[in-house]
Protein backbone atom coordinates (compact mmCIF):
# COMPACT_ATOMS: atom_id res chain seq x y z
CA UNK A 1 0.00 0.00 0.00
CA UNK A 2 1.38 3.30 -0.89
CA UNK A 3 1.84 6.11 1.59
CA UNK A 4 -0.81 7.87 -0.48
CA UNK A 5 -3.08 5.50 -0.16
CA UNK A 6 -2.38 5.29 4.17
CA UNK A 7 -3.37 8.65 4.24
CA UNK A 8 -6.31 8.93 2.19
CA UNK A 9 -7.68 5.34 4.12
CA UNK A 10 -7.20 7.03 7.01
CA UNK A 11 -7.71 10.80 5.86
CA UNK A 12 -10.67 11.68 9.20
CA UNK A 13 -7.96 10.20 11.56
CA UNK A 14 -5.27 12.20 9.98
CA UNK A 15 -6.92 15.31 9.43
CA UNK A 16 -8.59 15.61 13.31
CA UNK A 17 -4.87 14.97 14.25
CA UNK A 18 -3.41 17.85 12.04
CA UNK A 19 -6.39 19.89 13.55
CA UNK A 20 -5.56 18.59 17.23
CA UNK A 21 -1.79 20.29 16.67
CA UNK A 22 -2.72 23.12 15.11
CA UNK A 23 -5.67 24.33 17.38
CA UNK A 24 -2.99 23.78 20.85
CA UNK A 25 -0.45 25.89 18.86
CA UNK A 26 -3.09 28.17 18.47
CA UNK A 27 -4.52 27.64 21.99
CA UNK A 28 -1.02 28.01 23.48
CA UNK A 29 -0.28 31.67 22.24
CA UNK A 30 -3.13 33.27 22.47
CA UNK A 31 -3.42 31.87 25.78
CA UNK A 32 0.29 33.19 26.52
CA UNK A 33 -0.76 36.54 25.08
CA UNK A 34 -4.04 36.76 27.41
CA UNK A 35 -1.77 35.76 30.70
CA UNK A 36 1.11 37.85 29.68
CA UNK A 37 -1.55 41.22 29.46
CA UNK A 38 -3.23 40.16 32.46
CA UNK A 39 0.30 40.23 34.67
CA UNK A 40 1.71 43.33 33.09
CA UNK A 41 -1.03 45.27 34.25
CA UNK A 42 0.24 44.62 37.81
CA UNK A 43 3.90 44.89 36.84
CA UNK A 44 4.40 41.16 37.34
CA UNK A 45 6.46 38.68 35.28
CA UNK A 46 5.44 37.69 31.78
CA UNK A 47 6.29 34.07 30.54
CA UNK A 48 7.82 32.98 27.75
CA UNK A 49 5.93 30.31 25.26
CA UNK A 50 7.32 27.40 27.11
CA UNK A 51 7.37 28.39 30.35
CA UNK A 52 3.67 28.99 29.64
CA UNK A 53 2.82 25.56 27.71
CA UNK A 54 4.20 24.03 30.69
CA UNK A 55 2.56 26.14 32.99
CA UNK A 56 -0.84 25.02 35.17
CA UNK A 57 -2.48 27.67 33.29
CA UNK A 58 -2.37 26.13 29.79
CA UNK A 59 -2.39 22.58 31.46
CA UNK A 60 -6.00 23.22 33.41
CA UNK A 61 -7.36 24.93 30.37
CA UNK A 62 -6.33 21.68 27.92
CA UNK A 63 -7.40 19.06 30.45
CA UNK A 64 -10.71 20.78 31.10
CA UNK A 65 -11.54 20.71 27.88
CA UNK A 66 -10.51 17.45 27.15
CA UNK A 67 -12.14 15.93 30.36
CA UNK A 68 -14.76 16.69 29.05
CA UNK A 69 -14.97 15.19 25.88
CA UNK A 70 -13.85 12.13 26.56
CA UNK A 71 -16.99 12.15 29.47
CA UNK A 72 -19.14 12.64 26.18
CA UNK A 73 -17.88 10.16 24.57
CA UNK A 74 -17.94 7.46 27.53
CA UNK A 75 -21.95 8.34 27.98
CA UNK A 76 -22.47 8.35 24.51
CA UNK A 77 -21.06 5.18 24.23
CA UNK A 78 -22.25 3.53 27.47
CA UNK A 79 -26.21 4.75 27.33
CA UNK A 80 -26.50 4.43 23.77
CA UNK A 81 -26.39 0.24 24.89
CA UNK A 82 -29.80 1.29 26.92
CA UNK A 83 -31.22 4.67 25.80
CA UNK A 84 -32.81 4.87 22.16
CA UNK A 85 -34.63 7.64 20.23
CA UNK A 86 -36.85 6.56 17.34
CA UNK A 87 -35.98 8.21 14.05
CA UNK A 88 -31.94 9.12 14.86
CA UNK A 89 -29.37 7.21 13.13
CA UNK A 90 -27.23 7.64 16.54
CA UNK A 91 -29.41 4.97 18.24
CA UNK A 92 -30.09 1.30 17.64
CA UNK A 93 -33.44 -0.38 16.86
CA UNK A 94 -35.96 0.89 20.23
CA UNK A 95 -36.83 -2.67 21.26
CA UNK A 96 -33.24 -3.87 20.25
CA UNK A 97 -31.82 -2.45 23.81
CA UNK A 98 -29.25 -4.16 25.83
CA UNK A 99 -25.60 -6.00 25.25
CA UNK A 100 -27.59 -8.14 22.49
CA UNK A 101 -27.05 -11.92 21.57
CA UNK A 102 -23.65 -13.88 21.12
CA UNK A 103 -24.50 -14.50 17.48
CA UNK A 104 -25.20 -10.50 16.68
CA UNK A 105 -22.00 -9.40 18.87
CA UNK A 106 -19.86 -12.23 16.82
CA UNK A 107 -17.98 -13.20 19.76
CA UNK A 108 -17.53 -16.69 21.43
CA UNK A 109 -18.08 -19.50 19.38
CA UNK A 110 -19.72 -16.94 16.51
CA UNK A 111 -16.62 -14.88 16.05
CA UNK A 112 -15.46 -15.11 12.94
CA UNK A 113 -11.42 -16.00 11.98
CA UNK A 114 -10.99 -12.41 10.68
CA UNK A 115 -12.70 -11.54 14.51
CA UNK A 116 -9.99 -9.73 17.21
CA UNK A 117 -8.79 -12.86 19.10
CA UNK A 118 -10.39 -11.68 22.24
CA UNK A 119 -13.69 -11.62 20.70
CA UNK A 120 -12.77 -15.49 20.22
CA UNK A 121 -11.23 -16.14 23.46
CA UNK A 122 -14.37 -16.25 25.68
CA UNK A 123 -14.26 -15.49 29.89
CA UNK A 124 -13.06 -12.43 31.11
CA UNK A 125 -10.62 -11.24 27.65
CA UNK A 126 -13.85 -11.18 25.75
CA UNK A 127 -15.99 -9.64 28.45
CA UNK A 128 -13.13 -6.90 28.85
CA UNK A 129 -12.63 -7.03 25.31
CA UNK A 130 -16.77 -6.30 25.18
CA UNK A 131 -16.50 -3.39 26.73
CA UNK A 132 -13.03 -1.79 26.04
CA UNK A 133 -14.01 1.27 24.26
CA UNK A 134 -16.35 2.67 27.29
CA UNK A 135 -13.39 1.87 29.16
CA UNK A 136 -10.69 3.33 27.65
CA UNK A 137 -12.93 6.25 27.12
CA UNK A 138 -13.80 6.49 30.97
CA UNK A 139 -9.80 6.19 31.38
CA UNK A 140 -9.32 8.79 29.51
CA UNK A 141 -11.85 10.65 31.00
CA UNK A 142 -10.89 10.00 34.30
CA UNK A 143 -6.94 11.02 34.24
CA UNK A 144 -8.29 14.77 32.58
CA UNK A 145 -10.50 15.56 35.25
CA UNK A 146 -7.70 14.49 37.66
CA UNK A 147 -5.48 16.47 35.26
CA UNK A 148 -7.52 19.06 35.20
CA UNK A 149 -8.15 19.38 39.26
CA UNK A 150 -4.11 19.28 40.07
CA UNK A 151 -3.70 21.91 37.20
CA UNK A 152 -6.22 23.96 38.52
CA UNK A 153 -5.20 23.62 42.13
CA UNK A 154 -1.68 25.28 40.97
CA UNK A 155 -3.18 27.77 38.87
CA UNK A 156 -6.17 28.76 40.80
CA UNK A 157 -3.43 29.21 43.96
CA UNK A 158 -0.97 31.00 41.41
CA UNK A 159 -3.75 33.66 40.76
CA UNK A 160 -4.81 33.71 44.23
CA UNK A 161 -1.54 34.48 45.60
CA UNK A 162 -1.37 37.27 42.97
CA UNK A 163 -4.16 38.77 44.72
CA UNK A 164 -2.60 38.09 47.95
CA UNK A 165 -5.11 35.68 48.89
CA UNK A 166 -4.26 32.22 50.76
CA UNK A 167 -4.16 29.20 48.78
CA UNK A 168 -6.35 26.30 48.69
CA UNK A 169 -5.69 22.99 49.14
CA UNK A 170 -6.31 20.32 46.47
CA UNK A 171 -10.02 19.23 48.52
CA UNK A 172 -10.83 22.96 49.12
CA UNK A 173 -9.89 23.36 45.23
CA UNK A 174 -12.04 20.34 44.51
CA UNK A 175 -15.22 21.65 45.87
CA UNK A 176 -14.49 25.26 45.03
CA UNK A 177 -17.19 27.66 42.83
CA UNK A 178 -13.86 27.82 40.11
CA UNK A 179 -13.48 24.03 39.87
CA UNK A 180 -17.07 23.05 39.38
CA UNK A 181 -17.65 26.23 37.15
CA UNK A 182 -15.02 25.02 35.01
CA UNK A 183 -16.21 21.48 34.72
CA UNK A 184 -19.62 22.02 34.12
CA UNK A 185 -19.92 25.01 31.57
CA UNK A 186 -17.75 22.39 29.43
CA UNK A 187 -19.93 19.98 30.31
CA UNK A 188 -23.37 21.53 29.69
CA UNK A 189 -21.75 22.18 26.32
CA UNK A 190 -20.75 18.76 25.32
CA UNK A 191 -24.48 17.78 26.66
CA UNK A 192 -26.16 19.99 24.18
CA UNK A 193 -24.08 18.76 21.48
CA UNK A 194 -24.81 15.28 21.14
CA UNK A 195 -28.69 15.86 22.21
CA UNK A 196 -28.73 18.17 19.44
CA UNK A 197 -27.13 15.44 17.15
CA UNK A 198 -29.60 12.99 18.31
CA UNK A 199 -32.68 15.30 17.85
CA UNK A 200 -31.57 17.06 14.83
CA UNK A 201 -30.64 13.85 12.56
CA UNK A 202 -34.28 12.85 13.09
CA UNK A 203 -35.08 15.19 10.42
CA UNK A 204 -32.27 16.72 9.12
CA UNK A 205 -30.11 15.16 6.28
CA UNK A 206 -25.89 15.55 5.25
CA UNK A 207 -25.97 13.68 1.87
CA UNK A 208 -22.84 11.06 1.96
CA UNK A 209 -22.39 11.36 5.97
CA UNK A 210 -22.79 8.03 7.61
CA UNK A 211 -23.85 10.17 10.51
CA UNK A 212 -27.04 11.14 8.55
CA UNK A 213 -29.76 9.06 7.44
CA UNK A 214 -29.82 8.97 3.69
CA UNK A 215 -31.91 12.10 2.36
CA UNK A 216 -34.95 9.87 1.46
CA UNK A 217 -34.95 7.91 4.49
CA UNK A 218 -38.16 8.28 6.40
CA UNK A 219 -37.90 10.65 9.62
CA UNK A 220 -39.63 7.34 11.74
CA UNK A 221 -36.52 5.29 10.32
CA UNK A 222 -34.20 4.71 13.33
CA UNK A 223 -30.50 3.16 13.44
CA UNK A 224 -29.72 3.75 9.53
CA UNK A 225 -26.97 5.90 8.19
CA UNK A 226 -25.67 6.88 4.96
CA UNK B 1 -23.36 1.83 8.69
CA UNK B 2 -24.42 -0.38 11.41
CA UNK B 3 -26.81 0.10 14.53
CA UNK B 4 -25.79 1.41 17.84
CA UNK B 5 -22.49 2.25 16.61
CA UNK B 6 -21.38 4.72 19.24
CA UNK B 7 -20.74 8.31 18.55
CA UNK B 8 -18.74 9.96 16.18
CA UNK B 9 -15.76 8.53 16.16
CA UNK B 10 -14.54 11.62 14.49
CA UNK B 11 -11.77 12.15 17.65
CA UNK B 12 -8.23 10.07 17.39
CA UNK B 13 -7.27 8.91 21.47
CA UNK B 14 -4.79 10.90 22.60
CA UNK B 15 -3.20 8.23 25.40
CA UNK B 16 0.28 10.02 25.37
CA UNK B 17 -0.97 13.35 25.36
CA UNK B 18 -3.04 12.80 28.51
CA UNK B 19 -0.52 11.31 29.97
CA UNK B 20 1.77 14.66 28.66
CA UNK B 21 -1.27 16.75 30.28
CA UNK B 22 -0.76 15.16 33.65
CA UNK B 23 2.28 15.46 33.95
CA UNK B 24 2.69 18.78 33.26
CA UNK B 25 0.00 19.55 35.86
CA UNK B 26 1.90 17.60 38.73
CA UNK B 27 4.86 19.85 37.83
CA UNK B 28 3.39 22.77 38.01
CA UNK B 29 1.90 22.51 41.30
CA UNK B 30 4.10 20.72 43.40
CA UNK B 31 6.31 23.80 44.02
CA UNK B 32 10.01 23.94 42.61
CA UNK B 33 11.54 26.91 43.83
CA UNK B 34 10.73 27.09 47.29
CA UNK B 35 13.65 27.07 48.85
CA UNK B 36 14.93 29.98 47.22
CA UNK B 37 11.68 31.84 47.38
CA UNK B 38 12.34 31.25 51.39
CA UNK B 39 15.68 32.36 51.18
CA UNK B 40 14.64 35.40 49.38
CA UNK B 41 12.02 36.07 51.87
CA UNK B 42 14.35 35.09 54.51
CA UNK B 43 16.48 37.45 53.28
CA UNK B 44 14.49 39.73 52.95
CA UNK B 45 12.83 40.09 56.26
CA UNK B 46 16.60 39.72 58.20
CA UNK B 47 17.40 43.02 56.21
CA UNK B 48 14.89 45.39 56.39
CA UNK B 49 15.57 46.48 59.63
CA UNK B 50 19.60 46.67 58.88
CA UNK B 51 20.23 47.26 55.79
CA UNK B 52 16.93 48.67 54.03
CA UNK B 53 18.78 49.39 50.61
CA UNK B 54 19.62 45.45 49.99
CA UNK B 55 16.13 44.56 50.99
CA UNK B 56 14.91 47.16 48.81
CA UNK B 57 16.69 45.33 46.03
CA UNK B 58 14.39 42.29 46.74
CA UNK B 59 11.36 44.04 45.97
CA UNK B 60 9.37 43.33 42.96
CA UNK B 61 9.22 46.83 40.61
CA UNK B 62 5.38 47.80 41.38
CA UNK B 63 6.17 46.95 45.08
CA UNK B 64 9.20 49.33 45.01
CA UNK B 65 7.46 51.91 43.46
CA UNK B 66 4.24 51.69 46.04
CA UNK B 67 7.01 52.09 49.14
CA UNK B 68 8.42 54.78 47.21
CA UNK B 69 5.45 56.45 46.31
CA UNK B 70 3.59 56.38 49.37
CA UNK B 71 6.40 57.92 51.31
CA UNK B 72 7.55 60.11 48.95
CA UNK B 73 11.29 59.17 49.35
CA UNK B 74 14.04 56.87 48.44
CA UNK B 75 12.91 52.92 49.28
CA UNK B 76 15.83 52.70 51.70
CA UNK B 77 14.69 55.40 53.70
CA UNK B 78 10.68 54.63 53.83
CA UNK B 79 11.43 51.10 54.74
CA UNK B 80 11.80 51.75 57.97
CA UNK B 81 9.22 53.39 58.94
CA UNK B 82 6.93 50.52 57.35
CA UNK B 83 7.16 48.95 60.67
CA UNK B 84 7.44 45.22 59.53
CA UNK B 85 7.36 42.82 62.12
CA UNK B 86 10.38 41.47 63.78
CA UNK B 87 12.00 38.72 61.39
CA UNK B 88 10.75 35.22 63.17
CA UNK B 89 11.71 31.64 62.06
CA UNK B 90 10.37 30.64 58.40
CA UNK B 91 7.47 27.83 58.63
CA UNK B 92 6.36 26.82 55.42
CA UNK B 93 6.64 27.93 51.76
CA UNK B 94 4.15 26.94 48.91
CA UNK B 95 5.01 27.29 45.40
CA UNK B 96 2.05 28.12 42.75
CA UNK B 97 3.10 28.53 38.91
CA UNK B 98 5.35 32.10 39.47
CA UNK B 99 3.52 32.60 42.92
CA UNK B 100 4.75 32.30 46.25
CA UNK B 101 4.03 32.56 50.15
CA UNK B 102 6.45 32.00 52.49
CA UNK B 103 5.12 31.94 55.80
CA UNK B 104 6.99 33.10 59.11
CA UNK B 105 6.47 33.12 62.90
CA UNK B 106 5.36 36.65 62.64
CA UNK B 107 4.25 37.29 59.28
CA UNK B 108 3.90 36.00 55.74
CA UNK B 109 5.64 37.21 52.51
CA UNK B 110 4.11 37.04 49.15
CA UNK B 111 6.81 36.36 46.32
CA UNK B 112 6.61 36.62 42.31
CA UNK B 113 9.57 34.57 40.04
CA UNK B 114 11.09 37.44 37.72
CA UNK B 115 13.79 36.33 35.20
CA UNK B 116 16.53 37.90 37.22
CA UNK B 117 14.99 35.54 40.71
CA UNK B 118 12.33 35.60 43.48
CA UNK B 119 11.42 39.14 44.35
CA UNK B 120 8.87 40.06 47.39
CA UNK B 121 5.66 41.25 45.89
CA UNK B 122 4.28 41.82 49.67
CA UNK B 123 5.66 41.90 53.29
CA UNK B 124 4.41 42.56 56.69
CA UNK B 125 0.71 40.35 56.17
CA UNK B 126 -1.59 39.34 58.44
CA UNK B 127 -3.89 36.82 56.86
CA UNK B 128 -7.70 38.11 56.89
CA UNK B 129 -10.80 37.14 58.54
CA UNK B 130 -11.54 34.32 56.08
CA UNK B 131 -9.91 32.78 53.35
CA UNK B 132 -12.11 34.73 51.61
CA UNK B 133 -10.60 37.88 52.30
CA UNK B 134 -7.00 38.77 51.32
CA UNK B 135 -4.07 39.22 53.52
CA UNK B 136 -3.70 42.50 55.19
CA UNK B 137 -0.01 43.25 54.37
CA UNK B 138 2.12 46.51 55.69
CA UNK B 139 3.76 46.89 52.13
CA UNK B 140 2.64 45.41 48.95
CA UNK B 141 2.60 46.18 45.13
CA UNK B 142 -0.78 48.52 45.52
Amino acid sequence: MSVRTAIRESSLSWFFGLILLLTLVGQAYTGLAEYNSSVTIDDLPILSIGEYVTSSQFAVDVAENWQSEYLQFLLYIVLTVWLVQRGSPESKQVDETGGEDDKKQQVGRHASAQSPRWARAGGWRTTLYSNSLGILMGLFFLGSWGAQLVAGTSAYNSERLQNLLAPLSMPQYAVSANFWNRTLQNWQSEFLAVGSMVVFSIYLRQRGSPESKPVGAPHVETGTEG
Amino acid sequence: MSNGRPGWGRRPAAPCAVVAAGLIALSACTGPGADQAGQVADSFTRLAPDDPGKACDLLAPRTHEEVEKAADKSCAEALPDEDLPDPSPLLSVEVYGHDAIARFGNDAVFLARFPEGWRITAAGCQAGPSDAKPYDCDISGG
